[in-house]
Parts: structure tokens; C-alpha cells; sequence
């Protein structure tokens, strides 16, 4: 016959069998541990195949479902596909992922935000940050570039524009991302649509002066009357290019180079003295219950600085060494998105903290009053099991490149040999020949997120 | 005890085929006729293709110029099409083709007009250095409808205006559709037809 505290020590066992198996769900940047390490040695082929196996992806192909796990599958593997210049692969998987962050975005989440009072933030679907909402679009952007495809880079700047509206009308003073402004003039120049073009270079110059935007800028002044305000100061202050007089040079080069990766995502331990004095007023629930709690630290998303092999970028067209733009510094947007919203995490954190407390003290006072002087076991075991379910949310776009450069100079018809120098003791070289027809384009996109 | 074990198999075992991913037909004439009725996306349906092409074709059928200049003319003049534009911030090139084939087949069906093959058509456009996907523009339609003996074209655009509010994103589509006779590069006919799509909450 079984017995009642035969049963009770079950009830007292379950819990911490639990935190054992849930202690071993991996969080996100675990279970792309193996990825990255491929990725930073520049086993980029190998590192989609860790993706695909880690996100739930089919290789080469589309998932079934959308879920927070293959839509961040996508943007990672569209990134990596871009670095391997396979650009119609990557367009693919960059199209479908800003279809279902959009879907993610929208959908109805509440069990995800249940489980994210009680147990976790990434029990609730992946939320896009707005420096990776609007990289998203800048990168296909350099996709439809690099294929030719004006149609379809325009399509992708009025996402872009669409998207900037949005964050703006709702996240005011959030970054711009630059890079994304700069192509997307360059996709309006290219196709006659000058105004347009130099509404897009105005927002990019007003983030930083691009000096390959000198000869450009001035160009579309003779032939469009609009100036916004950095245009206008860019105008007054920079000279004519030397090569703006020359008559041959109808065709036009455009490089963009992408390199290193942004900070990604780790858990990280504060003492919850120094959590309450830091975020105090943004809790919900009341901390004093954490004085019974056995756990004295809390466990949040933290930042970490992701590594980085190339800290330089050069460039050389034709043998002459030429100086790209730093267009956008993505992990610095980043991070200073991040450092807002901060306090908001931890007291999340703490928040979830106080539950767990007060449903373990909920149990203690309940164990002691059937009398089995077991309370104290079912408060450790309440208590140890949502602790183990409370996973920080690592996920983040690991992949996503922590700068982009640009350049553009317009050239002679004809073969040119272009050099990126990655890095250096010494660079990483990569060669290629464009050939450009008159009055054409060449875009020449090097990603390389390590 | 056995007896358990084999009933929890079979309850597995319906469990993985109901979970299992079924194909279906649907539409007109199948035991599914309003699959395709339901919107699946913010992006242009068949169903919102049909809707635009018909309604912008109908008052086309119903216009002045067709019922003076073209069921006027008995030696049923020609018609050429050129790519509709797409303006908007969806990526439609598959929307672009059934677009335009919807169009062509209407054409070809009124049984008022000659319509030049797109083969044909597309492979001239190369051959006097017009790109695939090019924006109409008067000087390039003028020198193709030459070299195709058309006169007419069919062109327009699709426009979007793109809203996102809080938990929603809509989409406000219109196709324009334009007439223009090549020899004069006068607009005989111009229509536009409108359709919303939006994804909420």
C-alpha cells in the first residue's frame, strides 16, 4: 500500500526533477554556440548547417510554422548566406523573416505573456529591435543591389521608410540606420527618382557626413530643387570631388562592406539589494516577500561585446587605395538601445522574483499547516523550480554585422578590380573583378560578421 | 499491463497522423469552394487580383473609347503591354505576372482587339535595348509599338500606402490602369481600382 508520506516525499521530489530537466533547456545563445565558433573561424557554410539544426529550419528551405525560433533562424542564415554572396538565397530568407517578425510583432502572445510573469522573458515570441527591424531592410537592400534588382531594393527602401515612420511616431529618438538611408538614395538615383534620392540622403547625412556623398549630392542639386537641413549644410561646407569634372566616367561603383558582429545577449547576476536600489520604483509586487527568498541574486539579460576579428577595413579600386564611409556603428545602436530599456529588464526580472517568492512562501505556510513539517521542502522545491524555469531571453540577430562601411566613385565603363582589405597583421584580401557598362552600376556587398 | 502500453501507442499513433500536414483542394467545383476566400497576408491575392483587374477592365468595356474607337474599328487594332509598376512596399513580382495575364486574357477574350504575344514582345524589347521590368516611358513605348505595329498600350501602376498603428499594418492598394495610344502618347482611358489589406490584432 502507498502511503501518504510516501506520496508527500513524491510531491517533494517533483519539483526539483523538474528544475533538473528544465535546468537543461539551453537558452538561445547556448544552443548557437556552435554556429558562432563556425562563423568566427569563417566556416560559414558549416555555421548555416548549426543554425538550421538549432532553429528548427529545413535546410536550403522554408519552416512550416513561424515561431520566434525560425524567425531568428532566417535572419541569422540570411546573414551568413549574404557572406557566402549568395544573395538570392539570402533575399529569400531576409523577405521571410521581416514577414513573420511583422506576424510575431502582431500576433496575440497572452499565454507567452503569462509565462513571462511567472517564468521568463523569452517565453514570449521574439520582438525585433528597432536597429535590427530596420537593418533587416537595409541588408536586402544590399542584396537587390548586389543582384542588379533596382525593383526590388526600391521595394525594400519603402519598407524601410515605412518601418522608420513607425519607430519614430512610437520610439522617438531611436537610431537611424544610416547605411539604410544611403542605399536607399542610392536605389532612387539610380532609378531617376531624384527627389526621393535626396530625401534619403538627407537623412543619412544627418546621422554623420559621408564624404562619397560629395560628388553625388551636389549632382542631384542641379537637378532637383529639394534641400532638407543636413543637405543644405553639407552643401555650404563641402567642395566639389575631383573627379566631378571628369566627362568619361559614366559608370558608377558602389562598395559596402559589413564586418564584426553586435554585442549579443548573456545571463547576468546582480545581488537584489543592488537591483531594488537601482530599479526600486519599477517593481511590481512587493520585495519585502524576497527576504524569505533563498535566492539572493537576480538573473537578467545582460549585454556582451561579441568577437570581432576585423577592427580596420580598406579598400583599394584599380590599385589606388580609397577610403570608405563608416556609415552605421549597428553595435553601438545597440547597446545604447539596450542601456533605455535596461531598468525595464531587471525589474522584470525582479518582478517575476517576488512571484516565485511569494508562491513559495504560499506553500511553506500551506506544508506547515497540514502538519507535516514539510514546508519548508515544498517552499526550496516551488521556489528552485521556477527559478530553474527562468531562462534571461538571450535572443538577439547574433549575426548581425557590428559595422557597415560604403563607398561609391563613379569610373570608366569597363573592368575594375577591386580589393577589401579585412583587418590587419596582416588583412584579409578578398579580390573581385566587376565589370560595369556605361551609364550602368556595379554593387559589390562583402559581409563578414566575425 | 501490456494491454496500457499498446493503448498508449495507439493513442500516439493518432495523435502524430491527426498532427500530420494534409493537402487539400480547393475553390470552384471542389469540397472546399471558399479556401480561397479567407485573406492569409497583408501581400495581393488571387482573389484581390481578380477584384482589381475586373473592375478596372469592366469600366474600361464601359468607357467612351472603347465603345467609340475600338468596337467602332472593324480591323480590331492591336494592343501591346507594357509592365505595370509596382509602387508599393510588398514585393509582388508572382502578383505582377498573374496581374498581367489576367489582363491579357480578358483582352484576347472581348474579342475587339489583337494582343501582342509577351514573348514576343519581351524579345523585341531586348533586341532595341528596352530592360525587362523597365518603367514606361513615352520615347522606348514609341519605338517598341513601332517595331510591334500596335497601337495601344496597356500600362499602369500599383500604389500601396503603407500604415502601421500599434498592433496593426494596413496596406491600401490601388492599380491604376492607363490606355495610351502610341502614335499620339495620348491617355485614351485611365481607371483605378482599390483594395485594403491589413494584418491586426
Amino acid at each position: 500500500m502507498r502511503t501518504r508520506s510516501a506520496r508527500v516525499n513524491w510531491m517533494g521530489a517533483a519539483p526539483w526533477l523538474l528544475l533538473w530537466a528544465v535546468s537543461g533547456c539551453a537558452s538561445y545563445s547556448e544552443r548557437m554556440t556552435a554556429a558562432s565558433t563556425d562563423a568566427l573561424a569563417g566556416r560559414y557554410a558549416e555555421a548555416i548547417g548549426q543554425i538550421e539544426k538549432a532553429s528548427g529550419l529545413p535546410a536550403d528551405g522554408m519552416p512550416e510554422k513561424i515561431d520566434s525560433d525560425t524567425t531568428l533562424g532566417l535572419l541569422n542564415r540570411g546573414t551568413l548566406e549574404q557572406a557566402l554572396f549568395r544573395f538570392d538565397a539570402s533575399s529569400r530568407d531576409f523577405q521571410a523573416a521581416d514577414k513573420d517578425l511583422e506576424f510575431l510583432d502582431i500576433a496575440n502572445d497572452t499565454g507567452g505573456e503569462i509565462g513571462r510573469y511567472f517564468f521568463s522573458d523569452s517565453a514570449v515570441a521574439y520582438r525585433a529591435s528597432p536597429t535590427e527591424k530596420l537593418a533587416l531592410n537595409g541588408f536586402n537592400m544590399m542584396n537587390y543591389l548586389a543582384l542588379g534588382n533596382l525593383q526590388g531594393a526600391r521595394v525594400e527602401s519603402r519598407r524601410f521608410s515605412v518601418m522608420q515612420r513607425y519607430l519614430d511616431e512610437y520610439a522617438q529618438a531611436q537610431p537611424h540606420a544610416a547605411f539604410g538611408s544611403y542605399l536607399a538614395g542610392f536605389t532612387l538615383e539610380r532609378l531617376g527618382e531624384f527627389t526621393g534620392a535626396m530625401r534619403y540622403y538627407d537623412e543619412a547625412l544627418a546621422v554623420r557626413d559621408f564624404e562619397s556623398l560629395r560628388g553625388p549630392v551636389r549632382r542631384l542639386a542641379e537637378r532637383t530643387p529639394y534641400r532638407g537641413k543636413a543637405i543644405e549644410k553639407f552643401l555650404s561646407k563641402s567642395t566639389p570631388p575631383a573627379e566631378a569634372d571628369a566627362g568619361n566616367l559614366s559608370a558608377e561603383l558602389l562598395v559596402v562592406i559589413s564586418v564584426g558582429r553586435v554585442p549579443h545577449r548573456i545571463p547576468e547576476r546582480m545581488p537584489i539589494g543592488a537591483a531594488i536600489g537601482l530599479v526600486g520604483s519599477q517593481i511590481s509586487g512587493d520585495p519585502a516577500v524576497l527576504g524569505y527568498s533563498v535566492f539572493k541574486f537576480v538573473v537578467y539579460p545582460g549585454l556582451a561585446p561579441s568577437p570581432s576579428r576585423f577592427g580596420q577595413v580598406g579598400l583599394r579600386v584599380d590599385g589606388r587605395k580609397a577610403q570608405p564611409d563608416l556609415a552605421s556603428r549597428l553595435g553601438a545602436e545597440i547597446r545604447n538601445e539596450y542601456e533605455r530599456i535596461k531598468p525595464s529588464i531587471i525589474a522584470a526580472a525582479l518582478s517575476r522574483m517576488i512571484v516565485r517568492a511569494a508562491a513559495a512562501e504560499g506553500m511553506r505556510q500551506a506544508g506547515n499547516e497540514a502538519g507535516n513539517g514539510l514546508g519548508w521542502v515544498l517552499a526550496l522545491a516551488t521556489e528552485a523550480t521556477l527559478v530553474g524555469l527562468d531562462k534571461p531571453d538571450t535572443r538577439s540577430w547574433l549575426f548581425l554585422p557590428d559595422r557597415v562601411y560604403v563607398y561609391r566613385t563613379r569610373l570608366e565603363p569597363g573592368k575594375h578590380h577591386v580589393e577589401i582589405l579585412l583587418g590587419n597583421n596582416p588583412p584579409e584580401i578578398h579580390r573581385q573583378e566587376v565589370e560595369i557598362p556605361a551609364g550602368g552600376f556595379a554593387a559589390l556587398i562583402v559581409t563578414a560578421p566575425r | 499491463m501490456k494491454k496500457i502500453e499498446v493503448l498508449v501507442l495507439l493513442i500516439a499513433l493518432v495523435a502524430s497522423l491527426a498532427c500530420a500536414p494534409r493537402a487539400m483542394r480547393g475553390g470552384a467545383g471542389t469540397e472546399n469552394p471558399g479556401m480561397d476566400a479567407p485573406a492569409m497576408s497583408t501581400t495581393l491575392d488571387r482573389t484581390d487580383i481578380d477584384y482589381l483587374v475586373s473592375q478596372n477592365l469592366d469600366a474600361l468595356y464601359a468607357s467612351r473609347f472603347w465603345l467609340t474607337e475600338i468596337e467602332g474599328d472593324a480591323s480590331q487594332p492591336i494592343f501591346a503591354i507594357w509592365p505595370i509598376e509596382n509602387s508599393t512596399s510588398e514585393h509582388l513580382e508572382d502578383q505582377m505576372l498573374t496581374l498581367l495575364s489576367s489582363i491579357e486574357t480578358s483582352l484576347v477574350n472581348s474579342g475587339r482587339v489583337q494582343v501582342v504575344a509577351k514573348s514576343s514582345q519581351a524579345a523585341l524589347a531586348r533586341e532595341i535595348g528596352i530592360q525587362q521590368g523597365a518603367i514606361y516611358d513615352p520615347e522606348s513605348a514609341a519605338r517598341l509599338g513601332k517595331q510591334l505595329g500596335a497601337g495601344y498600350f496597356v500600362t499602369g501602376k500599383v500604389t500601396g500606402v503603407d500604415e502601421r498603428l500599434q498592433k496593426t499594418r494596413r496596406i491600401q492598394y490601388s492599380l491604376f490602369l492607363q490606355i495610351l495610344e502610341i502614335e499620339t502618347g495620348l491617355v485614351k482611358f485611365q481607371n483605378e481600382a482599390s483594395r485594403s489589406k491589413a494584418l491586426k490584432r
